[in-house]
């Protein structure tokens, strides 16, 4: 399997959080490659099980959410103008002059505007732009109103590109890197034999506070999860313990959050097969699925494994492919070693 | 029964008023009305409905901290702001009631904690719970008073359901304006394939009847909000679909079990210079025809 075309085709396809119902069933055939029984769930989550041969395995939970950020339509004005508000945490200061497509009855296409700099009044330029100030024009004028509804969701638009050094640029890195890690894993590991059943589960509504993975606990058995996002790459501007240098490895994340013992295992293979990797620690939330899936039902063990990115929540979300190579390895040595539950 | 509902003293957490109000003039309306141990007030028509009408039966409040120089400090939950309460008159349980006092200058920069009640100490304790002082009024066109835009829900609710045949069952919730406590704790054990809440709301871009495509949390079931859409628009009920900032508990509802599809109606109240809050009447009658229509078509 070639990671990047399945990142570049993850990201090519919408599944706005709240909105993910025909990106769940395209990603729901992919899955039944190597899930038959591969099925969505009433919240958009996609579930298939793999079962060992081995009887009485223990289950291993991949999860990776399938969601993306995105805005939805609160407004149309008599002019054409359309208002929004954002799903999920979108960096607000990156939307004027960005390109969109308003996904309701057609899909239609639009830029967000902004006032040019010689028309700002001085707080304007110090304040910056706020979300309820800025309007998506379509170049529809009143007939807008009959075209869009309030309630439409709306995609930022961004074309996939392959930078130099193996870096990927794109919007949805987060989480469709996650969602190619698990499905470069299953890929590696078609022909082997696993000592555990897997659960592999790509989980809606992530981006407006984790929605899916809390009914997933409900729909699932498992013993332990592996939980695959994206974390935050370092750039000149932002460093620090809290960001990771892309191309150096995938994160590791330890804290309360995940399970001791068994993230030391997963470091331990980490070394004896030589991917690179770098300890991210939380000391509270993940900030991920593992956060509603660690204390739902009898309760989750998890472990969270994450790839950087740059500019994480922009349209240009950037990735170094290696990393996302490695956590695929690093997911397939695991559920391959029968170490990691007894 | 409006007035009643309007006045009543109910804070989140000590809704008894209320819920005494609801099992008393419920009880011989549905086949089965019972509280819950959180406090929630639970009516269903039907054995096993699969329709679930939400709304709060609590109000914002005050609880006191501290006495001890003279003068009444409180804290605030449910969302009151220090401007909103400034100048009001909170009532207690036991019917005192006094004037909210804050001795800088009226800004958006004050706090809740430089806030006191002028108040005889000996009468009040720390601990003790109050709530605005209701005032309700009416007139031809509307109805008036001070917190009743927590009440709207209840009041849309109360109304719709009394002569309705189908099966469903409404959750009179508890304790919603702290989290949707209520909420939470009936949905971890009663399962329903969807939920409709009815709430009120206070925003300057949007007024009159709303379904909610998205609350501050989360985006609405888009098949149960456009069912309502539909509903609304062959009623031809005054009702338009709206993305609001305000919190209607969305997530409690979509996380609960393997998932509830849900959306809200939502009935905009009108805050008046005073704080008075307003709701009219002819709005009221919408809300309260799309949730009946709702509750006849999606069964």
């Amino acid at each position: 399997m070639n990671i990047t075309e399945t990142v570049k085709s993850l990201t090519r396809m919408p599944g706005i959080s709240g909105f993910e119902n025909e990106f769940a069933q395209q990603v729901c055939d992919r899955l039944k490659e190597y899930c038959i029984d591969a099925r969505i769930t009433k919240t958009n989550c996609v579930i298939g099980m793999i079962e060992s041969k081995k009887e009485g395995a223990p289950t291993i939970m991949l999860e990776a959410h399938l969601d993306r950020i995105g805005l939805i339509v609160s407004s149309i004005d008599e002019n054409g103008f359309v208002g929004f508000r954002t799903l999920g945490g979108v960096d607000e200061r990156i939307l004027p002059a960005a390109e969109v497509e308003i996904l309701g009855e057609e899909k239609i296409f639009g830029v967000i505007g902004a006032k040019p700099p010689h028309l700002m009044k001085k707080n304007e330029e110090d304040e910056g732009l706020k979300i309820e100030d800025m309007l998506i024009d379509t170049g529809l004028g009143s007939e807008a109103v009959s075209k869009i509804s309030v309630g439409d969701p709306v995609l930022l638009v961004s074309n996939f590109s392959e930078l130099m050094n193996n870096r990927v640029s794109s919007a949805a890195l987060d989480n469709r890197l996650g969602m190619a890690v698990i499905f470069d894993c299953l890929d590696k590991i078609k022909d082997r034999e696993i000592p555990y059943n897997l659960c592999i589960v790509f989980a809606s509504g992530e981006e407006q506070g984790l929605l899916g993975a809390y009914t997933v606990a409900t729909e699932t058995e498992c013993d332990f999860a592996v939980v695959v996002d994206v974390t935050y790459g370092e750039t000149p501007d932002a460093k620090g313990c809290e960001t990771f240098p892309l191309g150096c490895g995938v994160t590791i994340c330890r804290g309360p959050n995940v399970d001791f013992e068994k993230t030391k295992r997963i470091i331990e293979i980490a070394k004896e097969k030589g991917i690179p990797y770098e300890i991210e620690v939380a000391s509270g939330s993940t900030g991920t699925n593992a956060w509603a899936l660690q204390t739902l039902g009898r309760g989750i063990p998890c472990a969270v494994i994450s790839v950087p990115i740059r500019y994480m929540h922009t349209a240009v979300e950037t990735a170094d492919i290696c990393d996302a190579e490695n956590a695929a390895r690093l997911i397939a040595e695991i559920v391959s070693g029968g170490e990691i539950l007894a | 029964m409006i007035e009643k509902i309007a006045n009543a003293f109910s804070p989140s957490g000590h809704e008894d008023e209320v819920r005494q109000l609801l099992v008393e003039s419920l009880n011989d309306k549905f086949d089965k009305i019972y509280v819950d141990s959180l406090g929630n007030v639970i009516a269903k028509k039907g054995v096993s409905p699969k329709l679930l009408i939400e709304c709060g039966m609590d109000s914002p409040g005050i609880m006191v901290v501290d006495n001890s120089d003279g003068k009444v400090w409180f804290s605030a939950f449910g969302g009151l702001k220090a401007k909103d309460l400034i100048g009001q008159n909170v009532i207690f349980k036991n019917g005192i009631f006094g004037e909210v006092k804050y001795d800088g200058e009226i800004s958006d920069d004050a706090k809740i904690s430089d806030l006191y009640i002028a108040l005889d100490t000996a009468e009040i304790s720390v601990g003790n719970f109050g709530i605005l002082k209701s005032e309700f009024s009416e007139d031809d066109d509307y109805y008036l008073g001070y917190g009743l835009k927590s009440k709207a829900g209840l009041l849309t609710v109360y109304q719709a359901m009394l002569d309705l045949d189908e099966d469903f069952a409404v959750l009179f919730s508890a304790q919603k304006r702290i989290g949707g406590k209520g909420i939470k704790a009936f949905l971890s054990a009663n399962n329903f394939e969807c939920a409709i809440s009815v709430d009120g709301f206070c925003n300057k871009e949007t007024d009159g009847v709303v379904i909610i495509a998205k609350d501050s949390t989360a985006v609405a079931s888009v098949t149960l909000r456009k069912a309502l859409e539909d509903i609304a628009k062959a009623q031809k009920i005054d009702a338009k679909t709206a993305v609001l900032d305000e919190n209607f508990f969305s997530s409690s509802f979509l996380t609960a079990g393997t998932g509830v599809d849900w959306t809200a109606i939502g009935v905009s109240s009108k805050a008046e210079e005073d704080g008075k809050e307003k709701i009219f009447k002819k709005e009221l009658e919408s809300a309260i025809k799309l949730l009946k229509s709702a509750i006849e078509k999606l069964n």
